[in-house]
Order: C-alpha cells, then sequence, then structure tokens
C-alpha cells in the first residue's frame, strides 16, 4: 500500500495537537518518521496564526519544522496576492495572520478581500464592509485561506471555520472566491514542488477526510485518514468517493506505523 | 403587452423596503408618489398585500412605522416571514434556536427554545449586528447536533428569506440569505425558505389576497432576483422598480431575470392597474 513512500505531510491542528494539547504519540509519530529516513512536512490551513505566532506554539509543544518544512494556507495564499500583484488587501484576518500579508498604506483604496479564520471580523459589519468592495469593484480578486467547513476546539465543540464565510460573500456578490489552502491543488503543487513525479513519493496524515485526504489524493498523493480531531464516524463515506483515503487509522502514530510495515 | 397583462391584474402584493420608503437607520425615508399610489389601490378596493422579508421587526411595529410616514396600513396588510414561520413551527410542534433580530423574539417568544432545551430547528433572520461569529457558531452547533422530535432527524434551518444585500441607510448590507448560505455549507444542512424568494411564500401571498390564480396577480419590489424572479418563478407577474436597492448598471437588463415591467416607481404602477 506504501510501497516508494520517501516523504510524509503531517496535518497539524487534529493531527498533531489540538491547541496547546499534543495529541498521544505525536511527538513519537515524528521521531519514528524521521528515524525511517523519510522527510517531515507539516501542513496546515490554520488562518488564525501567522507563522511567527504558529513556530512559537508549536516549538512549545516540542515540534520544530525544518527549514521550508512548514506549509500554511496563510503563506501560499500570501504568495499568491504577491504574484496577483495585490498591494492593498482588505484583511478579514486576525492581527497574527495579517503579518503574514505585506499592505501598502493606501487608506481605503483596497485592491481585494483576503478570508482566514478571524473571530472579530467575521461579523455583519465588517463583512458588510467587504462584500461592498466586491461590489464596487468587480476586478477586486476574493482570495480565502481556505474553505474548511468548522474545526475541533479544545473543548470539543465544533467551531465554524472561514468557508462559511467565504461561501456568504460569494452568495452576496455573485461571484467566486479562489483558495489556496487544501486541499486545493495549489497548495500540494506548492508543498511538493513543481517535480512531477513528488506526490506519487508522498503521504498525507491528516484528520479531515475531504481537506486532507480527499485533496491530497486527488493531487496524486496517498493519503491517510486518522479518528481524531474533527473526524467523526461515516466521515471518509461522506468525502469524496472518487478520492478515497488509502487508509484509515485512528492515529497519527498507527499511520506512521503503517507506512513503515507497508512501505 | 406588458401593459396588457397589467391592466388585467386583479391583486398586487407589494414590497416595503424600497417601494414604500427606504429605511435609513431611524424612522425611513418616504419614496415620492408611494402613499397617494397606496391610498388610490385602498380606495379603489384593489385586493392588496404588503409584503415584506424585513425580520428585524414585528408586524405591529413596521404597521406604527408605515403609518407614522403616512401610509393608510392595518396589520392585517402585512404578510411578514417572521408572521408566517410562528405559524409553520406551531403547526409542526417545533421549537426553535433563533437567531433573529432582537425586536422579533417577543412574537417568537412561545415557540423558542432555551438555551438548555433540544430543538427542531434553527431560525435564521435578518439579525444585523446579531450576526456574531459567537452566535453564528451556537446556530451552527445546534444544526450538528439530533433534533429534539427524535428519529435521527437532522435540526432543521428555516430561513426568513433569502436575500443576498438590502439597502439601509445609504449602504448595501449582508441580508440573511448570505448567513443562511454560509450555516448550510458549514453543516451541510439546506434551508427551508420562509419568505422571499420561495414558491410557497409567495403561493400564501396569493392565498391571502382571496385569489387563487398566480398568473393574475403583480409581485412589484425592488430586488430583482428575490422579489421579480422569485415571484415569476411561482407564476406571478413580476414588476421591477427603479428605487430602492436598484442598480442600473447591473439589474436592467439582467443576465437572468426578465421582468413583466419595469417601471419607475410604485406611482407608475399603479397609474398602469387602476386605468
Amino acid at each position: 500500500m506504501f510501497a516508494g513512500v520517501r516523504r510524509i505531510l503531517f496535518d497539524l491542528s487534529g493531527t498533531l495537537h489540538i491547541e496547546n494539547q499534543l495529541l498521544p504519540g505525536a511527538l513519537e509519530a515524528l521521531a519514528e518518521a524521521k528515524a525511517a529516513g523519510l522527510a517531515v512536512d507539516f501542513v496546515s490551513n490554520t488562518s488564525k496564526e501567522g507563522r511567527s505566532d504558529l513556530l512559537s506554539r508549536l516549538a512549545s509543544l516540542g515540534i520544530e519544522p525544518e527549514p521550508g518544512r512548514l506549509h500554511t494556507s496563510l503563506s501560499v495564499t500570501a504568495d499568491a496576492a504577491n504574484r496577483l500583484g495585490l498591494r492593498r488587501p482588505l484583511l478579514l484576518l486576525s492581527e497574527s495572520a495579517a503579518a503574514d500579508f505585506q499592505v501598502e498604506p493606501g487608506g481605503a483604496d483596497f485592491d481585494s478581500v483576503v478570508v482566514g479564520l478571524a473571530p472579530d471580523k467575521l461579523n455583519y459589519q465588517d463583512l458588510s464592509r467587504a462584500m461592498r468592495l466586491l461590489l464596487d469593484r468587480p476586478e477586486a480578486p476574493l482570495l480565502a485561506a481556505h474553505r474548511g467547513r468548522y474545526l475541533r476546539s479544545g473543548d470539543g465543540l465544533l467551531r465554524l471555520g472561514p468557508g462559511p464565510f467565504v461561501t456568504a460573500l460569494e452568495f452576496a456578490c455573485g461571484r467566486s472566491a479562489q483558495a489556496f489552502g487544501k486541499p486545493t491543488p495549489a497548495f500540494f503543487e506548492s508543498v511538493l514542488g513543481a517535480d512531477a513525479a513528488a506526490p506519487a513519493c508522498a503521504v498525507m496524515i491528516g484528520d479531515d477526510a475531504e481537506d486532507d485526504a480527499a485533496g491530497a489524493v486527488r493531487s496524486g498523493l496517498r493519503a491517510i485518514l486518522v479518528r481524531t480531531g474533527k473526524y467523526r464516524a461515516g466521515d471518509e463515506a461522506r468525502a469524496d468517493c472518487e478520492a478515497p483515503p488509502t487508509a484509515v487509522c485512528d492515529t497519527a502514530l498507527d499511520a506512521v506505523r503503517l507506512i513503515l510495515r507497508d512501505r | 403587452m406588458a401593459s396588457h397583462l397589467l391592466r388585467s391584474a386583479k391583486g398586487l402584493l407589494c414590497d416595503i423596503s424600497g417601494v414604500l420608503y427606504d429605511p435609513d437607520g431611524s424612522g425611513g425615508r418616504l419614496i415620492e408618489g408611494s402613499i397617494e399610489a397606496v391610498k388610490r389601490l385602498k380606495d379603489a378596493r384593489f385586493p392588496l398585500k404588503f409584503v415584506t422579508n424585513e425580520s428585524q421587526t414585528t408586524r405591529a411595529g413596521l404597521t406604527a412605522k408605515l403609518q407614522h410616514l403616512g401610509f393608510s396600513v392595518t396589520e392585517e396588510d402585512i404578510l411578514s416571514p417572521v408572521t408566517a414561520v410562528r405559524a409553520v413551527l406551531k403547526e409542526r410542534n417545533w421549537k426553535a434556536h433563533l437567531l433573529v433580530h432582537e425586536d422579533c423574539l417577543p412574537e417568537l417568544q412561545d415557540v423558542a427554545a432555551t438555551a438548555a432545551d433540544p430543538v427542531d430547528c434553527v431560525v435564521l433572520g435578518d439579525a444585523s449586528d446579531g450576526f456574531s461569529y459567537a452566535a453564528l457558531n451556537a446556530a451552527f452547533q445546534r444544526l450538528m447536533t439530533p433534533a429534539a422530535r427524535g428519529g435521527g432527524q437532522p435540526v432543521g434551518l428555516l430561513s426568513l428569506g433569502m436575500g443576498r444585500y438590502y439597502r439601509q441607510a445609504e449602504q448595501l448590507h449582508l441580508d440573511v440569505g448570505a448567513f443562511a448560505r454560509a450555516l448550510e455549507f458549514a453543516s451541510g444542512s439546506t434551508a427551508e425558505v420562509v419568505g422571499k424568494p420561495s414558491a410557497a411564500f409567495f403561493g400564501a401571498g396569493v392565498k391571502t389576497l382571496g385569489l387563487d390564480g398566480a398568473a393574475a396577480v403583480v409581485m412589484v419590489g425592488d430586488d430583482i432576483v428575490s422579489d421579480v424572479g422569485g415571484a415569476m418563478a411561482a407564476g406571478l407577474l413580476g414588476v421591477q422598480v427603479r428605487t430602492g436597492k436598484f442598480r442600473p448598471s447591473a439589474d436592467e437588463p439582467h443576465p437572468s431575470v426578465t421582468p413583466t415591467a419595469y417601471v419607475d416607481d410604485l406611482k407608475q404602477l399603479v397609474d398602469i392597474l387602476l386605468n
């Protein structure tokens, strides 16, 4: 099942940790993967924390990505905004996430809208303001860090992701957003690089049947869905049936051991 | 040809916001000629209901507001989604988690669940500043739990309309439809619309006029998709006014809705209907 695997992409929130708690076996999973000579990448759709805050949080948990091995939906979106020549995005982002973006001063003359997980900004007033901008300037792109529907927070409850709010703006303005995080092909390409052979050597491990597993499989990787974090029984049946996960395991540690056994 | 259809119409469903007056955060700003137009219809005993998707206020409150502006209307003339949804919930014996404008809470008191009760549905209205991340999250969490009525039924989502945006105090604001779509996307459920542009709502409107045939009823409104398109899809005639949230560059012509007619305002429509 896992012949030829040289690289593992680990989802972070819900797979290795939930907020400030490591999930059981997380550090062992990373250690065993590294000891077996596999390359380890960390991927995250987190759009609430910028890179700097995220690295601090991970360090306090004992997770230290190698340079260039931490890929977030924010970093991929910020790169895309740069490539598109967008200088003054209206950021519906937390302060921490906004730090990942370069914004030229220019008052209220915005050229785009960027939506991430920002509980303070995802409300009637701020969303209406973004809508007015998009209606007044049809050429201004609507960018989304990702379309995540929800995640499970530390208290065990489900919390809305940015996806529903992106949908609200798309509906109100009659246009489509471009998303750059999982499960878009743009994200996996950004992580793996341009080498066409790269996806076949990589496995994605994550708790989101659609964004982690199905997204990876559609981009040519293999994927293991884990039953932690936001996972709810039967998720694999409800996700894209054309792109089922290669396997389903209870934890990230079980997933790594399955890969090592089956290589 | 359009004039012919309009002249033989037997009833009128008349949108309020953007046709009678423009909301502006306080009493509202009259649209010229509308008071006289309504009076002419009433004097001629022309079957008439005022249809609103406004769920920011009660029917009594709305009536008072219109009377204060000078309109000769009574509560019975008004067809609102809040009134409609209360009737639906009572008929189904459902309890609801409410995310609606605070002014509507009194009218929905006897169908509202407390925070501790399990619920049968979430009711979403135009909550305005009530649409905080926390409030939307609470509604979402309800949608992800089983319904009070048991049998593995999912908690329903009733939306008091599906409008995209509305105009208030010179600016456009997100309407309930945008937030309904957000919760649909998040939870995988499908909203049942109790309000424009649902066919059921327009159908109820035709019945309240005491008429049988939708084709003899005109709906006049400022939202080309929700008012005019919705009504025409339900078999009514649809007239678009050039007041309210009408946007000339986007709405005339419109890529998907071809109204029975465009008129400058309600006054112009009533001139056609009564002459």
